[in-house]
């Protein structure tokens, strides 16, 4: 039902108007094609259609052009991040340096194979001293190499002579393996990688994070083939169109960051962190994932929605090798939703990104105050706005220690039921920064004192002492904030972030700060319940 | 070395004033939305590398934009990529931006337009009714798909896409009123 149409109103409701019954069946015709080429979504024959008529009429060329303009705007404005982009240009612009490299072969270690040196200038370093050092990676590559190969050859999954040309890569970073240093220049034709992770850079400046245990192989510098283990590939510039081949299809980056998991059990699992991937396979023909969308695929089933997806940040200083959160799942069942939620481990802090489909959100300190300590390293995930509306929403997950769960939820709302039943309001509040004007959650805000559109969060909190599992309910209003006549009508709450921090077993603890007394304050509640 | 460091600077600075009307500039080339910022991006480190043959005081946009009909020119050509929309369309559109390039005036005065008609969208989004601006939320700021939306609200795709149509006429509309033309 549409509001009555006042004189001040500019825009009508696109939704209440009809079509004119009257209009030219061919100028609807080229509306529907047009409509569909600007969304990006056309049928077959849309595009002959609209080429056909912008032909015979520059008007309709306008129109075209027009509507691209138009969408050219709203996308603009929801994205916003011109700082980022930027920033994007001038490291792009430096990168344009270019540096002298110096380089080794392991191939031969491995496959026996010979590959030539690449004749690039050799850096100042003491040459001698890196031969040596390359020749203990090269035994210990070899020795750890032999082992997984033989154990992936008997399980028939790894063909050692189907290998392809070698890539020049180097190595920016590595954890818990011995097989590399950081700055050695390898050429690869394949990677084994039985234990720890290493990041990869390839000729092109696509960087690949590899987790062990991992076995890949390069066909050329754009394809690597992965046969088992998780890489996460971030694409540069030049990078764009770099594909990675599993058992059960190809993932073509179209731009940016992506993230791929083959297991042993011929499941591949695909998840979009930046930008967009081309799905290719058998199965499922093609099919695009956009940035928060993540697939479970394999060569019998139909692609199902991968819930949860953790986020590798190795900025983070991860004291904490086991992770706390486990299962995060939800109970949407809308055809082709493929959002998931990130699971950052130790993630959060001041200025980490909220959420999954909004990626200039940040969570930020409330300007009266520093980013509260007990939050600090907590797991976080990563949630998304897209489900907000649905009323039944349910959010679960598990975890698999004592915890304290925080949720930060919008302050500007009466809490839901769910929330005040079994949660504590800790007094404290952040703020997820970064919303654009025209964004529906964030009317009535104004700009902070440095211009950005923040919603302040209550946190609210909840101990559990032993390994469980947690439901969430949807941030929706409660039934008394519905009746009220609230200047927000037709706005929803912004979807709540939840944070989780294992918790030492209660006769350790003696609070001390605000939110450790806070603690001691709801053991005693859930006690006295 | 100082010479390079102050290029760089200006360079910086043209960067920041441009690169939201390239943006739309390539948008309306058909580039698809999720490519806009990568060939933008490519663009600008082109016409970095490309710095000395730019002359000072001449139209650093217009130059820009001449770079990034180039790019999606190839992008046409490329085999694998499918960072443009529909081809046909695109090569037409590409055809009409080289002939207003010839008539740079025109160019000039919807650059400097851009500011404003920003502005006004975002008061025109204000007066948007409730499910039109839930449409906008979820397809421009929460980037669903026809058919996420179309389940959302149930109905099918192809109305969403009609619907979609319809209020970009109602915004486009909206702002020439605001901006002070008359009709379109």
């Amino acid at each position: 039902m549409t509001k009555p149409q006042s004189k001040r109103e500019f825009v009508p409701d696109p939704l209440s108007q009809e079509i004119n019954p009257l209009r030219d069946k061919e100028a609807i015709s080229f509306d529907r094609s047009m409509g569909r080429i600007v969304d990006g979504e056309p049928l077959p024959g849309d595009e002959l259609i609209v080429i056909q008529h912008m032909r015979q009429s520059p008007q309709l060329v306008e129109q075209i052009e027009r509507h691209l303009a138009m969408d050219a705007m709203l996308f603009a404005e929801a994205r916003c991040d011109s700082r980022a982009f930027v920033e994007s240009v001038r490291v792009a612009i430096e990168a344009e340096e270019t540096k002298s490299v110096f380089v080794r072969s392991v191939q031969e270690a491995i496959f026996g194979s010979t590959f030539g040196r690449s004749g690039l200038k050799c850096d100042a370093g003491d040459s001698s001293g890196q031969s040596k050092k390359w020749l203990g990676h090269s035994i210990s590559l070899v020795l750890a190499c032999s082992l997984l190969v033989a154990s992936l050859v008997a399980g028939g999954v790894w063909n050692a002579a189907a290998i392809g040309e070698p890539v020049l890569v180097e190595v920016d970073r590595v954890d818990g393996t011995n097989a590399f240093s950081v700055g050695d220049k390898v050429d690869l034709r394949a990677l084994v990688l039985p234990e720890g992770s290493v990041d990869l850079r390839l000729p092109s400046g696509v960087l690949l994070e590899c987790q062990s245990p991992l076995m890949a192989r390069f066909e050329h510098p754009m394809r690597l083939h992965l046969s088992r283990g998780r890489v996460d590939v971030d694409v540069g510039e030049e990078g764009v169109g770099f594909t990675v081949v599993t058992p059960v299809g190809e993932v073509v980056d179209l731009g940016t960051r992506f993230a791929v998991n083959a297991s042993v059990d011929g499941e591949v699992r695909v998840a979009v962190l930046s930008g967009q991937v081309e799905l290719r396979s058998q199965k499922v023909g093609t099919v695009s994932l956009v940035d928060g969308e993540a697939v479970r695929l394999s060569k019998t089933e139909s692609p199902r929605r991968l819930h949860s997806v953790e986020i590798r940040n190795h900025g983070i200083n991860n004291a904490r090798k086991d992770a706390v959160i486990h299962s995060v799942s939800d109970n949407v069942a809308l055809p082709k939703t493929r959002r998931f939620y990130g699971l950052v481990p130790c993630g959060m802090r001041d200025g980490v990104r909220a959420f999954r489909d909004r990626k200039t959100l940040r969570w930020e300190a409330d300007p009266s105050d520093d980013f509260p300590e007990g939050l600090l390293g907590a797991d976080l995930i990563q949630t998304f706005q897209t489900h907000r509306f649905q009323r039944e929403f349910e959010l679960q997950f598990s975890i698999s220690q004592p915890s304290r769960v925080y949720v930060f939820y919008d302050a500007r709302y009466n809490p839901p039921d769910w929330l005040t039943r079994d949660f504590i309001n800790t007094g404290i509040r952040i703020r997820s920064v970064g919303w654009q004007p025209a964004a529906v959650v964030a009317k009535g805000i104004e700009p902070d004192a440095w211009g950005k559109l923040a919603i302040p969060h209550d946190v609210w909190c909840r101990d559990l002492v032993h390994p469980t599992s947690v439901v969430l309910g949807p941030p929706v209003l409660s039934k008394h904030d519905l009746n009220t006549t609230s200047e927000y009508e037709g706005v929803k709450p912004s979807m709540y972030g939840i944070a989780v921090q294992p918790i030492a077993p209660p006769s350790k603890n003696i609070g001390k700060s605000l939110l450790e007394r806070t603690r001691v304050q709801v053991l005693s509640v859930s006690t006295q319940r | 070395m100082a010479k390079k460091k102050t290029n760089t600077k200006w360079f910086m600075e043209q960067v920041e004033n441009e690169q939201s009307g390239l943006k739309g500039f390539i948008r309306m080339l058909g580039v698809r939305p999720e490519s806009v910022d990568d060939i933008a991006q490519e663009t600008f480190v082109i016409a970095y590398r490309k710095l000395t043959m730019f002359e000072r005081g001449t139209n650093f946009g217009a130059w820009l934009r001449t770079i990034a009909r180039n790019l999606v020119r190839n992008e046409l050509r490329r085999q694998g990529r499918r960072r443009v929309l529909a081809n046909d369309v695109a090569e037409f559109l590409l055809s009409r931006a080289d002939e207003k390039s010839t008539h740079p005036s025109v160019e000039v005065e919807q650059a400097e337009q851009h500011e404003q008609r920003v502005s006004a969208l975002r008061e025109c989004l204000q007066k948007l009714p409730e499910r039109s601006r839930r449409l906008v939320q979820q397809r421009y700021f929460e980037q669903l798909s026809l058919g996420v939306i179309a389940a959302d609200e149930e109905t099918n795709a192809n109305n969403v896409s009609q619907i979609l149509f319809r209020l970009r006429s109602a915004l486009s509309d909206c702002i020439q009123k605001q901006l002070g033309n008359i009709g379109t």
